[in-house]
């Protein structure tokens, strides 16, 4: 389902489609946590059922088997985590973000969709002018900011061919740390289509407006932009 | 008994052939929809059992691919998304009772294959213990 038609079954709410988009993607990633989970305690029953029929018991193999299903606890930890930032993303109007992060976030979610479109995301946050420790924080409305981060990357990986790599960086212009920042979509591999159209027909600038961003499109070097702050920018 | 599991988490995939095999039943499987259908190619199975959600295809894109390949196969799709729409196609595809929702009890599974493979079973086919 694409985000125009996701809108239509969402009382026309981008915001509410996203996010249940995003949250089913996420459920479905702990339901196949949980069934391997579940795959590796029915082979610890079987191999029990079989050590009582005489068969010896391997304790090397207990060891793998058990060391699977703390694996699978750990990533289900991590969703959940993610889960609940993403949740908490509504709480105030505005917060304190830390652009690097958003991205993170926003790609981490919605991986397994990313994955299905076989592109491969480099979420390379930093570069020659800003270390890549050093947050480039801004007050701004998290939920919408995660929706626009979104709603970007999935237009720009509807454009790509399967196969190829989509690099994201985070920038700020200024060493001192202020001034207008820039997350940035681009690959060394041409488009496949245009991303133009789709990024207007699912809304990108409508969304990039409510964070005071701007979409800025580079279709020579198949790079999108979108750029915060350059005017009535509260830094931090 | 010889079934195709097709998913892309290779631990559930693996782990599930493993119990399956020690039940009688020869399970093949694979995390790569492509090299599902070159299985099909060089295998006669009799149920392959999808995942419905899996990077590049879906299972069923997949499902058509392996029709061509072996008419015959008859087919069970296992999800973790269980949406509306989902389901719904699921079920025109395979009837309600062969979409599994995860995570899927073994034993469950293997009502369903021998439900599947109950024509056959009429025509002196074997059940398996589930």
């Amino acid at each position: 389902m694409n985000p125009e038609s996701q809108m239509l079954h969402s009382g026309e709410s981008p915001g509410l489609a996203y996010f249940g988009k995003m949250t089913a993607t996420m459920s479905h990633e702990l339901k196949n946590c949980l069934a391997i989970m579940n795959e590796n305690a029915g082979l610890i029953q079987d191999l029990l059922v079989m050590n009582r029929s005489g068969q010896p018991l391997e304790p090397e193999r207990l060891d793998r088997i058990t060391g699977g299903i703390s694996r699978q606890i750990q990533r289900a930890d991590n969703l959940l985590k993610q889960m609940n930032t993403f949740a908490h993303s509504v709480d105030l109007p505005e917060q304190q973000v830390n652009l690097k992060e958003a991205v993170h976030l926003a790609a981490s979610i919605g991986a397994r969709l990313a994955a299905n479109k076989r592109v491969e995301i480099r979420p390379s946050v930093s570069d020659s002018e800003n270390a890549s420790d050093r947050p480039v924080s801004m007050k701004l409305a998290f939920f919408p900011l995660l929706n626009l981060i979104w709603q970007t990357l999935e237009a720009v990986m509807t454009a790509m061919e399967p196969g190829t790599i989509l690099d994201i960086t985070v920038t700020r212009n200024l060493e001192s740390g202020q001034g207008p920042a820039c997350i940035r979509f681009f690959s060394s591999d041409d488009f496949k289509i245009a991303v133009e159209p789709i990024l207007f027909s699912w809304g990108v600038p409508d969304l990039a407006s409510r964070v005071s961003a701007r979409v800025a499109h580079t279709p020579e070097i198949n790079r999108v932009d979108l750029i915060f702050g350059e005017t009535a920018t509260k830094e931090s | 008994m010889q079934i195709l599991l097709v998913d892309d988490e290779k631990e559930l995939v693996s782990t599930l052939a493993e119990r399956l095999g020690f039940r009688g039943i020869q399970a093949d499987w694979t995390t790569v929809p492509n090299e599902a259908v070159d299985l099909v190619s060089r295998n006669r199975y009799e149920i392959a059992v999808l995942d419905v959600k899996m990077p590049g295809m879906n299972g069923f894109e997949l499902k058509q691919l392996l029709e061509k390949k072996a008419p015959d196969l008859k087919f069970i799709f296992m999800t973790g998304h269980g949406s509306e729409a989902c389901y719904k196609k699921g079920c025109s595809e395979t009837g309600r009772e062969y979409y599994l929702v995860k995570p899927v009890e073994i034993n469950q599974l293997i009502e369903r294959l021998n439900e599947i493979l109950s024509d056959d079973t009429c025509r002196g086919g074997k059940n398996y213990e589930s």
